[in-house]
Parts: C-alpha cells; structure tokens; sequence
C-alpha cells in the first residue's frame, strides 16, 4: 500500500484509494481476502479507527464486504465496478489535462495525433 | 470501555495557578495524543488523574466514580511516568511481580516476549539500567497490562529509533488485542501523530484543543507564493504564523480550504498545502516573539 504521509489528502482517503488500486491491479481479486484494518494499522502505525474508515468507504461503494469473524473480502463484480468509475473519470483526469497542457506547449492537433499512433506501433 | 472525565479542575501551588479549571473527557476506547509544551501542565494533570497530587478544585471521574484515591478505579488505570517509584535493589523481573499484585490482569508470556524484543535482562536491577532501558521495562509494563486506561507520560524518553518504532507498532497491537483508552503524552509529535484518533493540547495550565486529528488538520491550510499576493490573500483571515524568504511568503492559515477560497488563491497564483499535526502544534502554542 503506498501512503504519502505529508500529503494534504487526509490517510483515510488515502487507504481508501490505495486499496481499489491494488484491486484493479489485481493484488487482490474477487472473492479473496484483502489485509485486515489491524494489520494496515500496524504496518504503517496508523489509528486503526482511520484504516477502518478508509476501509468502510469501499464497503459502503460495495467494493468488498465483511465476512463475520473471517476478515474483509473483494465482492464479485467489483473489479468492473472500479473500471466503470475510472472510465467515466478518464476523460476530465487525463483527456482535458493533457489537452491544457499541449495548448500552453502550442503543440497542435496533428502532433497530438501523431504521438498517439507513434505509441501503438 | 471507560470513560475519564476531567470536569472544572484546578491546581494551585501556592499562588501560582498551573491548571486553569480544566475540562476534559477521555472517551473509553480511544487513543489520545496529550500535548503541550514543558511546564503546561501535562504531567500534573496526569499526577492527579492516579492521586499523586491531589487536586485544588474540580472532579475527575472514571465512569462516575472518584479517581483519585479510590484504590478500585487505579486498578484500573496504568500511568508511565518519568518517575521511579521502584526499591532499590527490585529486579526487573521483580518489578514485572509487583505489577502483577498491584493489577491483577498482567500478562507474563506478553511481557517475556517484549522483554526479548528490547533486549531486557530480567535478573537485572532496575536501577543500575540506564534511562532508555528504564523507559522500555515501564513500557513493557504498560504493554503487557490489561487496563482499562493506559498513560504514556513521555514514554519513548531515552530510546532509540528502532525501539521507539517498535514501540508504536507494540502499543498499537496490544491496543488492538486489548482495546482500552490510551493516552500519550510527548514531544515527538511527528512520531505520533498518525497514531492518535483524537488530540488535546494544553497550554499555560488551560486545554487549547480537544478534537480528532483529522478535524483539525481540516481546519487548517497553509498557502504559499509571492510576498505581496500572500498578504492580500490572507487579509482579513485567521492567520496563525507567516514566514518569510526575501519575496517569498508561506502562511497557516486556521479555517477550512474550501473550493472557493482555493480558486481565489489559485486564480492569485498561490500554492496551497495541508499543514502538519507537528507545525500546527507550534504555531497554536508558541507565544508571540517581539521583532
């Protein structure tokens, strides 16, 4: 999990976004247990009342789910669910940025075009 | 759980007032950071809370009952000091004993299993150990114990990094293991600050602040940029320290950042930051320097 301590994002977010990271990369995958809050809270002596937190924002988006007395578990479909999300996300956190940019750059719209299909080849 | 309850307490030595009718609950379960700089009152606070000094004015109850001298409730309640209260010639293992009659709930595999971590002789006198060694044989104490309200006064005095990590991690598994209220007083606050679920500080005899970390590291911001913007920026808002490099000026600012006032900054051209438990600390409790 990669935390940033002096970041101004308050842990609990952090936790919460870390862990559908390792989610969607496949660290973890459906139906199987992801860390325990105590074990984060160790790891990174962290309050363990913060790792629960950031822990029950993916509960409350159904993203993983509590087995009683077992642990935390990645819910089925989860992994789709995320994608969904960052697709809708993609266009206003990568698109429109790396337009502004090439706009300040004067890098036109044929250059752009020509970086891409660079890329596939 | 427990809760400690501080309600309108005082402390008078003679006519010096060192705690200023103070209130203050220290809800059961929770893990609190008590801070303040030297003299503001932390360790009398804490004296009072176990019945080592008795109180000028005021209450201080756990789940309604009188603390202080009530042999029933500081069964209850484990305080780390800086203190040595132990005979001269008493083993480490003896002081182990000792806290086994006094608590009842001690843990002896626990306390072995720490001891070996920190490297402890148990046949060793506690007196002859240095003052780092000490720390960690009253920490193993505090560790190994099942109370319901544990106290750190200072307890990594002495020690070195790695042990003091250790330290963090041990405490946040026995804390884990057996959940109780928990409050730790000290100056490394970098240190701790993660570990903390809520935060009091103190300063001059009073309780400056008494609110989850989180909450108030959400109320403050800290804005950068060029020395003349920085000061319209900050005009007229509550402005706790401002530092300055030749043109270049960086504020703290005590209110919420919200969207509005970082477009206003950013459209200005300033940087915005969070601000950290450690430097929020000195700006609220450092007192004003004459330029």
């Amino acid at each position: 999990m990669k935390l940033d301590f002096t970041s101004e994002v308050p842990l609990y977010l952090q936790i919460g976004s870390a862990l559908k990271e390792e989610i969607l990369g496949g660290v973890y995958g459906e139906e199987e247990q992801v860390p325990s809050t105590t074990e984060i809270s160790l790891t990174y002596k962290i309050n363990p009342a913060t790792v629960l937190k950031g822990y029950n924002l993916l509960v409350d988006e159904e993203i993983i789910y509590k087995r009683r007395g077992v642990g935390m578990f990645v819910k089925t479909g989860a992994v789709e669910k995320l994608k969904a999300v960052r697709k809708k996300e993609f266009y206003s956190s990568y698109v429109e940025p790396l337009l502004e940019e090439a706009q300040r750059l004067s890098i036109s719209r044929e250059e752009l075009i020509a970086m891409f299909e660079e890329e596939k080849e | 759980m427990s809760t400690l309850t501080i309600e309108k307490v005082s402390k008078h030595y003679g006519k010096k007032q060192v705690l200023k009718d103070i209130s203050v609950n220290f809800e059961g379960g929770k893990l609190y950071g008590l801070l303040g700089r030297n003299g503001a009152g932390k360790t009398t606070l804490i004296d009072m809370i176990t019945g080592k000094q008795a109180v000028s004015s005021g209450q201080i109850t756990m789940d309604g009952r009188k603390a202080p001298g009530n042999d029933w409730v500081q069964g209850h309640i484990f305080a780390m000091g800086e203190q040595n209260i132990y005979p001269e010639d008493m083993s480490v293992k003896g002081v182990f004993s000792w806290m086994q009659l006094r608590y009842s709930r001690f843990n002896w595999d626990e306390a072995y299993r720490l001891s070996r971590i920190f490297h402890l002789d148990l046949k060793h006198r506690f007196c002859k150990l240095s003052t780092g060694q000490q720390s960690l044989v009253k920490l193993v104490c505090g560790l190994a114990l099942d109370v319901d309200i544990k106290i750190f006064d200072e307890p990594v005095l002495g020690l070195d990094a790695v042990h003091r990590d250790v330290f963090y991690k041990e405490l946040l598994k026995s804390y884990a293991e057996n959940p109780c209220t928990v409050i730790l007083s000290t100056h490394l606050i970098e240190e701790v600050s993660d570990l903390l679920e809520r935060v009091v500080v103190m300063d001059e005899g009073e309780i400056k602040v008494d609110s989850a970390v989180e909450d108030l590291l959400r109320e403050a911001y800290c804005v950068s940029g060029p020395r003349q913007d920085v000061e319209v920026f900050v005009k007229g808002r509550p402005v706790l320290e401002t530092e300055f490099l030749q043109g270049f000026a960086s504020a703290t600012v005590q209110e919420r950042l919200t969207e509005d006032i970082r477009r206003v900054g950013e459209q200005a051209g300033l940087q915005f930051a969070g601000v950290s438990l450690n430097r929020l600390f000195i700006d609220l409790t450092k007192e004003a320097v004459e330029q």
